[in-house]
């Protein structure tokens, strides 16, 4: 059975056209506890599609863009977001620009975390790749420097360089997580990132290992429950740094990521004539390995474990729940291929603990007014058809 | 059986198999400067990490199956065929890549690759190769 994606292409103006997209469905059934905003406890379903469009100009000289679309409850809601839209001129092999919308290459999934008939999963770790936060770390708008360094026999490396504003996502878990905690905006967060990823394609068949550095800045305005006082909340330092690596043997895939992540910010309570300055933040470790066996063509069998813990500091609402400073998730999935283009998967998750309620991490106090179980088992079904 | 007698059996097993390889043809057009090409060069080409050799730029063509396209896939790639599939989406849906062309059949490979400035495929090496230049891989 020939596997080969189609091309499906079409000739404007003499230039070939690309068109490329997917859709995915999903169900979630969890116990107690309610998931990813939405009410999971009693089964919910959610959806994800894209559509893509590129077009190479000249040999050097390309441009692309994708619409893309998410429906995980209170995540997305289903609004059609414009996900990426750049133009990239490739100078030579080892240096290149893009700039536009573009997204963001840090750790092994930030740029494909949409596209899940990519990865075996149904749900990728949380830990590193939590749903919540993809509108704000998928993409920059601004520019990158990328290149491949082919050495030899010591294989090649891969960089990117890149800078940007970071899109503000009124639907998603870093909004919400302010809510959490009581906040109120009366402005769109502010944010921009600068950062730089590098690959080593080893000279050892199917081995990748690399590492990625983010430094990011957000800013916002808005009040703290009923308080009348405005506040301005800004980070002074909000940095990611990552290693990660990749192995695949014959039909054997391993793959595991490291990413410590540091945020300090100031909490300014605007009082006229007399500012009061509160100081918080939190570190947010988190990891996985991963490995999965294809048994055949149509079907792949793994697992991962993915570890998140969380140490918050001068929370506005102290934590006293069980389990609000950690996530651990044990998951085991059996993906069927279908079809050339159309896969299932069904993937089951055994998570002890629930995060902290302001880092935005699938818990949240607002779909579970009832208080939160320190333990959670999930079942996600999930099937995705592309092109 | 002793572990001379398993090693033996296990190297006359990677033996066979890489004998069981079917033998392939690197093609090229004839614009394409070179007559020779490393693995990594052809390895950066089909991943689409390299672009041009020496000077001219170049664009991979794939069969869309078969023995062949498996067994150029996992040599010269070092991925299997749905990981390279994989490999391909991942660059379309990010915007760093395209799709390439895929053909059904030596035929339609070897006339296209004829016709298209850059063109590097692959065929089996009994097909005919009629205007296309043969590059060695060293």
């Amino acid at each position: 059975m020939p596997r080969s994606p189609p091309s499906v292409s079409a000739k404007i103006g003499g230039r070939e056209v690309q068109l490329h997209g997917y859709l995915s469905i999903g169900y979630i059934s969890s116990t107690d506890n309610n998931y990813l905003r939405m009410a999971t406890s009693r089964g919910s379903a959610f959806t994800e599609s894209g559509l893509t469009v590129s077009s190479q100009i000249t040999n050097k000289f390309r441009v692309g863009a994708q619409l893309y679309n998410r429906y995980f409850g209170e995540l997305g809601k289903g609004r059609v977001y414009l996900d990426w839209a750049f133009v990239d001129y490739r100078l030579k092999d080892w240096i290149g620009f893009r700039g536009g919308k573009i997204k963001t290459a840090l750790g092994l999934y930030t740029d494909t975390q949409d596209q899940t008939f990519l990865h075996t999963w149904a749900l990728l770790p949380q830990s590193v790749y939590p749903v919540d936060w993809r509108a704000v770390t998928v993409a920059h708008v601004g520019g990158d420097v990328y290149g491949t360094i082919n050495t030899g026999r010591g294989g090649s490396l891969s960089y990117t360089g890149f800078a940007g504003s970071i899109p503000n996502d009124p639907r998603g878990g870093f909004l919400y997580g302010i809510q959490a905690q009581g906040g109120r905006l009366t402005s769109g967060v502010m944010g921009r990132m600068k950062g730089f990823d590098l690959r080593w394609d080893s000279p050892i068949a199917g081995l990748m290992m690399a590492g990625s550095v983010l430094y990011n800045h957000r800013s916002f305005n808005g009040f703290l429950g009923p308080s009348p006082v405005p506040l301005s909340y800004a980070t002074t330092i909000d940095r990611a740094m990552v290693v990660y690596g990749d192995y695949t043997r014959g039909q054997f895939h391993a793959a595991a990521e490291y990413r410590d992540q540091t945020r300090r910010a100031q909490l300014t309570a605007e009082v006229p004539g007399r500012p009061v300055v509160s100081r918080l933040g939190a570190d947010e470790p988190g990891w996985f390995s991963s490995a999965a066996y294809r048994f055949s063509k149509r079907m792949e069998v793994g697992g991962y474990y993915s570890h998140y813990h969380v140490s918050a500091i001068n929370q506005p609402i102290p934590e006293k729940e069980l389990g609000r400073d950690h996530i651990f998730d044990k998951a085991v999935t059996m993906r069927i291929d279908l079809a050339p283009f159309w896969e299932f998967k069904i993937e089951g998750h055994f998570m002890d603990g629930v995060g902290a309620s302001g880092q935005a991490h699938g818990f949240y106090p607002q779909d579970n007014p009832q208080g939160l179980e320190p333990t959670t088992r999930m079942l996600v079904l999930r099937t995705s058809w592309y092109f | 059986m002793g572990f001379r007698g398993t090693l033996a059996g296990v190297l006359m097993c990677v033996a066979a198999l890489a004998a069981a390889q079917p033998p392939i043809k690197v093609i090229a057009h004839s614009s394409v400067q070179v007559s020779h090409v490393s693995s990594e060069e052809l390895k950066g080409v089909f991943l689409e990490t390299r672009t041009s050799l020496a000077d001219v730029h170049v664009v991979p063509v794939l069969l869309r199956g078969g023995v062949v396209h498996d067994a150029f896939v996992r040599q010269h790639t070092g991925k299997t065929t749905a990981a390279l599939e994989n490999y391909y989406r991942s660059l379309v849906f990010t915007g760093k890549g395209a799709m390439p062309k895929m053909l059904a059949s030596d035929a339609e490979m070897v006339a296209y690759v004829r016709i298209t400035r850059g063109a590097i495929g692959y065929v089996s090496a009994e097909s005919s190769t009629v205007g296309v230049k043969v590059l060695e891989v060293d």
